[in-house]
This record gives C-alpha cells, sequence and structure tokens, in this order.
C-alpha cells in the first residue's frame, strides 16, 4: 500500500509539472485544444488517483480545479491573462495539498477556500452567460454560501456541464464507503483439525464490532447433496459475510492466518449496490443479520440518487454524503501518516535506453575480464603484448561505464526551475510588481545531486532579482522601460560544465551604494579603489545588504553570501555583470558531478596531489630571468607579459620551509585560475599523470583544511588531497576573497 | 570516555571492558566497544596545517580517516623504528572515526569504573587512572581527543 502511494506522489510531481508547463505555455498566449486537454487530464489524474486512496482534501480541491478547467476546455470561457494567474494559484495550492498528504506542512484551509472561490467564479462567470437568469440566481446565491465550508463538494459547476456529469460522478460513487466482502469455503482438513467455521465468523464478527458496525453473513449451500449422499465430515458449505467499511483488510487476513491451507478465501472491497440480499435466492441471513446494515447499505446506495439532486438541495445531499466519505478516507488517511513517519525513499525515472547501454558495456566488461584472465596465463611476449592491450581497452571501457552512470543519474534542471516560477511568482506578488520568468535550457541534464542541491541557491538569487533587481513598476516606466519586469532563468552545458544564468532587465547594480554600504559595514576601508567586478562581488559579502528597509523578502543580510558559499560548496563559481538601467546578470558555473573530478596528478613536498583540470589554464617551465622578487618575500612571475603570483605549492601548504627564487629555475609552473578570473603560478616538483579520481570528503572525519579541497584514493591505495585552487589563489592574491580565506586559514592553524 | 558516561553505559554492573595499549612505558586504555578494529602502521598522507601529533590520512576501504601519533600527543618521544607500534581505529559517539597509533597493544582487561581514581580536570585527555594489579593504567578520554581532530578549537 505504502509503495503504491510513493508511486502515486511521485506521479503528482509529474503532473504538476505537466500542470505547471501548460499553465505556463497557457500563460505565454498558447491557447491549442491539446494544451488545454494537457491541463485538465493532470488534474484530473491527481484527483483520480487521491480519490484511490481517500485523501479527500486533495480530491474536493481537485475536483473543483477540474470544473473550472473543464470551462476553458469546452471554450466556455478564454484563458485570459487573470484566469490563467487564478489557475497557477490554484496549482500552488494544489502542490501544497500534495506534499500535506504526503505528511508536508498542513496548508491553510482559508488559503484553499479562497483559490476555490475564485476557481468557482471563473466557471461561474462562463456559465453565467449560458444559464437562464433565474437558475443563475440561485447558483450565484450557492458559492458564496458554500465556499468558507471546506467540505463542500461544489456541485454548480456539474450541474450546468453536459459532459463531465457522468464521470464525476462516478466517482464520487468510488468515494462512498465500500463494504469488505469475505468469501471463504473450508476444506474437509479444517474439520478434521478440529477446527470450526464458526471461529472464523466469531473472529469476523469481532471485527465488525471493532470498526463500529455488524456483519452480514450469507450461507451458500449449492453444493449441499441431499441428505441421504452426504457424506459426514465432508465440507460442502461455503460463506459469504460482508463486513462493514472500516474494517481493515489485514484485520481479516488475520482471522484466516491459522486456517489458510485449509481453506479457500477471497478479500474484495465492493460497491455497496452489489451486495443486496435479495439478489440471490441461495444467501440466507443467518443470525447475525443485518437489520442495521442493511439500512446503511441502503443508506449508501441512496447517496448517489441524493447526488443527483444537488443542484435542487446541495446542503441537504453534502451531509450524508461527507460523514461516510471521511470514513472511507480514515484507514487510507492512517496509512499516509505511516508513510510520511517512514524517511522519503529517493527514486529516479530513468529512460529504459540508457539502462540498456549500461547493461551492454557490463556485458562488454565481463567479456574484457575473460579475454585479460585468459591471456593472463599465456607467458610468451605477444601474450604480455596483448594483455596490455586488452587493460588500456577495458581502461575506455570503464569510462564508458562511467559515463553511462552519470547518464542514468542525470536529470533535467527542469524541476528545479518550474520550481522557480512559483517563486518568482509569490515573490513578485509580495512586492507588487509585475515580472514574467522566462526558463531556457530546461532539458538541460545535471547530477542529481546538483539538482536537489540548486534549489535554495536560485529561491534566494530569484527573490533577490524580484526584490532588488527589477525596479518598481513606476520606476520603470519613467525609465521608458516596458511596466513588465523579465527575469530569465536559463541553464547550459559550456565546457564540461552546467551554467547556469539569472538574468534581469532591472535597474542593475548600484556601484557607488554597494560601495558606500560596504564601507559602512567595515567591509572595505573608505579609500579602497576596486573594479567593478570586485565591487559587485562585495555583494556576497556575509551581513551585507543594500536593500534601505528588511522586507519579507530579502534584506536581512543573509542570503547572498549563503547562496555563495552553497555555490562555492558545490565546486561552483559566481560571475556577476551588470549594465546601469539595463539589468544585472549571475552567472552559476558547476561541476556536471559532484562525486567524480577530471585532475592532474603532481608531486609536491614528496606527496602526491590532485588539482582539479579546469582550473589549470597551463603548465610550462618557467625561466630565471621571468621571476621577480616582490620585498615582501613573495614573487611574481611574468608569462608573455602577464604578471601573476608565484606559489610555491610546498611553502603555501606549510609542507616545506620557504624557498629561495633561485630555487624556481626551471621548476615546473602550472597556471591555474579562480572563479574570477584571477591567475597565479603554482610551483610544483612535477606533474605525474591525468586522471579521473573520486572525491571522497574528509570533513566528515577531520576539519576543513586551507588550500584542500578534498582528497581522493589513487590506484595504490593511498590517501591524495584534491587542492582548492580558489583559495590558493585568492589568498595569493590578497584580494577580496583572503578575508574568508583567512579565516579558513585560522581554523586550519 | 568519562566516568559519567561509561556508568551510564553499564547501568547493571560498573565494570567495563578495556582494551590496554603502551605509549612509551605508559600504558593507557579505551573502551573495547569504541574500537573499530587494529592495523598495522603503514605510510600515511602528510596534511598542510596539521598539528604535529597528527601523521596524516589513511585510506580505510574508501573512507579518509586521520592517524594521531598518541606518543606525540601526550608527549612522549615516538618510537619511529617500533615495527609493533599499530592504528587501532576508534569511532567516537559523534561517529567521527579516526586512528590512534599506539606503541604496541596488550592486552584488555575488566576495569571496574569505581575503581577509577580520578587525576585532572573535565577536558583533559585523561579520565583517571586505575590500577589493575600492580600496574598504573590511564584512561583515555576519546571524546576530547577526537573533539580536538575535528574541532575548531586547537591548542597547539
Amino acid at each position: 500500500m505504502d509503495d503504491i502511494l510513493q508511486i502515486f506522489f511521485q506521479e503528482c510531481d509529474e503532473q504538476l509539472q505537466e500542470l505547471e508547463r501548460g499553465l505556463s505555455a497557457l500563460s505565454d498566449g498558447e491557447s491549442e485544444h491539446e494544451t488545454v486537454n494537457a491541463v485538465f487530464r493532470a488534474v484530473h489524474s491527481i484527483k483520480g488517483g487521491a480519490a484511490s486512496f481517500g485523501l479527500e482534501n486533495l480530491v474536493r480541491f481537485s475536483h473543483v480545479f477540474e470544473n473550472s478547467l473543464d470551462g476553458l476546455r469546452s471554450e466556455r470561457f478564454a484563458p485570459t491573462p487573470e484566469v490563467v494567474k487564478t489557475f497557477l494559484k490554484a496549482m500552488d495550492v494544489l502542490s501544497d495539498l500534495v506534499s500535506e498528504a504526503r505528511g508536508g506542512n498542513t496548508v491553510d484551509p482559508a488559503r484553499v477556500a479562497e483559490s476555490q472561490a475564485e476557481l468557482a467564479a471563473i466557471s461561474d462567470s462562463g456559465d453565467q452567460s449560458a444559464a437562464s437568469s433565474a437558475l443563475a440566481a440561485t447558483e450565484a446565491a450557492i458559492p458564496q454560501d458554500f465556499t468558507p465550508i471546506p467540505m463542500d463538494f461544489e456541485p454548480i459547476s456539474a450541474d450546468f456541464e453536459p459532459v463531465p456529469v457522468d464521470l464525476d460522478f462516478g466517482e464520487l460513487a468510488a468515494l462512498a464507503p465500500a463494504a469488505l466482502i469475505v468469501t471463504f469455503r473450508p476444506h474437509d482438513a479444517l474439520y478434521e483439525r478440529g477446527d470450526d467455521a464458526r471461529n472464523i465468523l466469531i473472529g469476523l464478527t469481532d471485527i465488525a464490532t471493532e470498526a463500529g458496525g455488524q456483519i452480514e453473513v450469507t450461507c451458500d449451500r449449492s453444493a449441499l447433496p441431499p441428505l441421504a449422499d452426504l457424506i459426514p465430515g465432508k465440507s460442502y458449505l461455503s460463506w459469504r459475510v460482508v463486513l462493514p467499511a472500516d474494517a481493515s483488510e489485514d484485520s481479516a487476513n488475520a482471522v484466516f492466518d491459522w486456517v489458510s491451507d485449509t481453506c479457500d478465501f477471497t478479500l474484495t472491497r465492493d460497491e455497496a449496490d452489489d451486495t443486496t440480499p435479495a439478489d440471490s435466492a441461495l444467501e440466507h441471513p443467518l443470525d447475525q443479520a443485518e437489520p442495521e446494515t442493511t439500512d446503511s447499505l441502503t443508506e449508501m446506495d441512496l447517496a448517489e440518487p441524493h447526488l443527483h439532486d444537488d443542484a435542487v438541495a446541495p446542503l441537504a445531499s453534502a451531509t450524508p454524503l461527507v460523514p461516510s466519505i471521511a470514513a472511507a478516507a480514515q484507514p487510507a488517511a492512517g496509512g499516509v501518516h505511516a508513510a510520511a513517519r517512514k524517511p522519503e525513499q529517493a527514486s529516479i525515472r530513468v529512460d529504459l535506453h540508457r539502462i540498456d547501454n549500461l547493461m551492454d558495456l557490463v556485458g562488454e566488461l565481463v567479456i574484457a575480464q575473460a579475454a585479460i584472465e585468459s591471456l593472463s596465463r599465456r607467458t610468451d611476449a605477444s601474450g604480455q603484448h596483448e594483455l596490455v592491450q586488452s587493460i588500456s581497452s577495458m581502461q575506455s571501457l570503464t569510462r564508458d561505464i562511467q559515463d553511462a552512470v552519470m547518464a542514468v543519474r542525470a536529470q533535467p534542471v527542469r524541476s528545479v526551475f518550474q520550481r522557480m516560477q512559483r517563486v518568482v511568482r509569490e515573490a513578485s506578488s509580495m512586492t507588487n510588481k509585475n515580472i514574467v520568468l522566462l526558463l531556457e535550457g530546461e532539458d538541460t541534464e545535471v547530477d542529481r545531486t546538483l539538482v536537489e542541491k540548486l534549489t535554495d541557491p536560485l529561491t534566494h538569487m530569484l527573490r533577490n532579482a524580484v526584490d532588488h533587481g527589477i525596479e518598481s513598476e513606476e520606476a520603470r516606466i519613467a525609465a521608458g522601460k516596458p511596466a513588465e519586469g523579465h527575469i530569465v532563468l536559463s541553464a547550459e552545458h559550456r565546457s564540461g560544465r552546467i551554467l547556469i544564468t539569472i538574468k534581469d532587465d532591472g535597474a542593475g547594480i548600484n556601484r557607488q551604494r554597494v560601495f558606500d554600504t560596504a564601507v559602512k559595514r567595515g567591509i572595505i576601508p573608505p579609500d579602497a579603489s576596486l573594479t567593478d567586478e570586485e565591487v559587485y562581488n562585495l555583494i556576497f559579502m556575509p551581513g551585507f545588504s543594500t536593500a534601505a528597509t528588511v522586507s519579507n523578502l530579502s534584506g536581512r543580510g543573509v542570503g547572498m553570501d549563503v547562496v555563495k558559499q552553497a555555490i562555492q560548496s558545490l565546486g561552483g563559481r559566481i560571475t556577476i555583470s551588470s549594465v546601469p538601467g539595463k539589468g544585472t546578470t549571475f552567472g552559476f558555473s558547476l561541476p556536471l558531478t559532484l562525486a567524480i573530478l577530471d585532475g592532474m596528478l603532481i608531486a609536491a613536498a614528496g606527496s602526491t596531489m590532485v588539482l582539479p583540470i579546469s582550473a589549470v589554464i597551463e603548465t610550462m617551465i618557467v625561466n630565471q630571468r621571468d621571476i621577480y622578487a616582490l620585498p615582501d618575500g613573495s614573487n611574481v612571475v611574468s608569462i608573455r607579459g602577464d604578471c601573476m603570483p608565484l606559489i610555491p605549492l610546498a611553502t603555501a601548504l606549510k609542507l616545506s620551509s620557504a624557498s629561495s627564487p633561485e630555487s624556481f629555475h626551471n621548476a615546473v609552473i602550472l597556471v591555474v585560475e579562480n572563479e574570477a578570473g584571477a591567475r597565479a603560478a603554482l610551483v610544483v616538483d612535477e606533474i605525474r599523470d591525468q586522471t579521473q579520481v573520486v572525491i571522497k570528503s574528509m570533513e566528515s572525519n577531520y576539519r576543513p583544511i586551507f588550500g584542500v579541497s578534498a582528497a581522493t584514493i589513487l590506484g595504490d591505495g593511498s590517501v591524495s588531497l584534491i587542492l582548492d585552487v580558489s583559495a590558493l589563489v585568492a589568498s595569493a592574491i590578497g584580494q577580496i576573497d583572503t578575508k574568508s580565506a583567512n579565516i579558513r586559514a585560522g581554523l586550519a592553524a | 570516555m568519562t566516568e559519567q558516561t561509561a556508568v551510564a553505559e553499564v547501568a547493571d554492573d560498573m565494570i567495563v571492558k578495556m582494551i590496554v595499549f603502551a605509549i612509551g612505558v605508559q600504558e593507557y586504555c579505551i573502551p573495547i566497544l569504541s574500537v573499530r578494529e587494529i592495523r598495522g602502521f603503514e605510510k600515511t598522507t602528510t596534511l598542510p596545517f596539521a598539528p604535529p601529533y597528527v601523521c596524516g590520512a589513511i585510506n580505510l576501504r574508501g573512507i579518509i580517516l586521520t592517524v594521531i601519533d598518541l606518543a606525540i600527543y601526550l608527549n612522549v618521544p615516538p618510537q619511529t623504528d617500533n615495527p609493533r607500534r599499530v592504528v587501532v581505529i576508534v569511532e567516537s559517539k559523534e561517529g567521527v572515526v579516526c586512528g590512534l597509533l599506539v606503541d604496541r597493544v596488550i592486552d584488555m582487561a575488566d576495569i571496574n569504573m569505581n575503581d577509577v581514581q580520578a587525576v585532572s580536570e573535565e577536558g583533559s585527555c585523561l579520565g583517571g587512572l586505575v590500577l589493575v594489579g600492580d600496574r598504573m593504567i590511564g584512561i583515555l578520554r576519546l571524546e576530547t581527543v577526537v573533539g580536538q581532530l575535528v574541532g575548531d578549537t586547537v591548542s597547539e
């Protein structure tokens, strides 16, 4: 049951994405029938699934939503921006209700009611033109009475729809409590063991009493021969027992625990009207029987006819229906809570061809391994040569498998990007701005773990763009820009990394204000001379916020530095560019995976270390005459006219004592670059190899080390450190980053 | 391991099984339940900015952990050429795994926590002293040692 529920929630996520996509298309002015249908289908599937799990809040809301969407589908009203906006809001409520059902936060009923009222208003506006005036007046009066009551089924619009009436009522009937029907036929062996069918019946009666109802038992005597042919000790009878809807399958199963091998039995949930006792002449009610049960059955039967009267007397029908639905929902709801307590099982959907591809590669690996095994038994020289060859082919195979596994883990960034639509929607309504978020490259795939970790930084950034980036409507019009602000969120692959950009068409970063604030906050001295890029980077300093007032969204000075930390911890870099009056662009450059890194193996102070190859610009042997010693003991090197600090790696990591400038002659240097584009030259003992390494965290068992981002295990089993190039470069350059680097260095020392 | 926590672990009686090892001439012990395994000392990878008592990092079946030279930590001359030096892999209550390089492992002992004589204030790495036969054994406070390794309040 829990498994199925999990699948349902996964499907809900997909349907919600589908819904988001469809509604976005609608708001972009696309009103194709297929889009509307897709939106309708998404809500309908959620409703259908929720109904079968008895998630009544979800069912009720999606039902109202669906009704409104049906108006759109049958073209009773057009998808005007207002209508789409209401639908978007309803979608947010719906997705919150889904997470509520999943065990998340409870949704404020007022919000649900409000959205329901809005949806009802939409369908009403469509209906009123079609309906006769007298009836329309009655209908219009009802929603106002009803919407505050969350138990309302909103029958109004259903009444006016020609097509979906059957469909809707069919599902409402499915909501009515389904009686649990148990049939069993004991084998001869059951009686031979001294057991009795009576014990089973007593057990079932107990269940019914626990569930607050009674059982209805019918005996099937069709197999009973005439008395003359009757063999004593042979089992001829079978029973059919109708338990109240509240009774759980599990407890009924438990009754048959001891007799499962000596008795045929079935458990079914069935519609109440299937079980009308009068149907069969063979059924004879037993003594525990049924006056009350039949009554309740009749009542259930009547529930459906009641519904047809809804338009006339909605209140009257809703009242008897609601408790029975609540009762039906109860066991299922209990299950939901149990599921919520368990840690959520993460799962992903993977294209079949990717799995097939992986399977093929594994097959090849097995063959290659067999080949190597047979070759290794040969002792002649040519065998040796072939062995080396097969090992190298196995190497490329391993890399292919690694790529294939990564492809399995890869996920499009769409899921995160679409969530951002909502962030922008909520933030812009809070700030009373009219802002459209455009998504580009949602199909760009990145590692799953990365996708998840992008949500928080992106939320921060987008809220910030809405709050600070885009100006108020008046200011925009005054600046000659369209009143509607635009934010573009895009993703693309660029040279083995993923580049995510957030571009707004706002006023741009006010350089002077940022500078002044940084001085005021004591982040920089008043006489500091900084480039534009450096000034913009100040907004990522802890405790920095230029917003004059603290708003709900931002302005507390937390956020941007958190974003930077989050992106850096993912191995990413942030770039900012801003044109006054035109807008600001933030770029996140992130590695495709967090698990594996292309690295260059270098040696320094006798140990092997790994440099991320993405940070290495070039390698060369330095000439003594290009090195200039500075008065403070550090050195700079001039490479084709560019001067950059020379960092002797072993000394920088305090693994050996300071070296004299002379020792740099003919030394191997690596030109490395940090995220801001600042370069430095690392002096190493030698370059050993280029390889892929698996990233292992050190921080779980040790504290963070300055200059080291993680560690890895080399082929010989020894530990090798992965260098944090940006920290090394930043500390050498004495850039703005030095401050945080010093803190880190302080921690390490 | 403080006395209090050790007491909590053996509520019914006060006997705690300890593993006894030697650093220099002095014997120390730690609760055997915190020991994951004992392995030979192999080459470690030197860590930058590490305190002198941290030998470096080793790979324990895919987990990277640091090895502490207890001799240096306890200000005893390290016996670098002693072939019996082994690394005791311990796991603290917080789940931090690290290796303790000791000069030799001696045996196990059942230590009655009531016999432990407290020697120093809170926060020291030595939890107390206990007499087993005629041997005076120091009880090492693992949490202090490991806490210094992970924490940011390091006194070098």
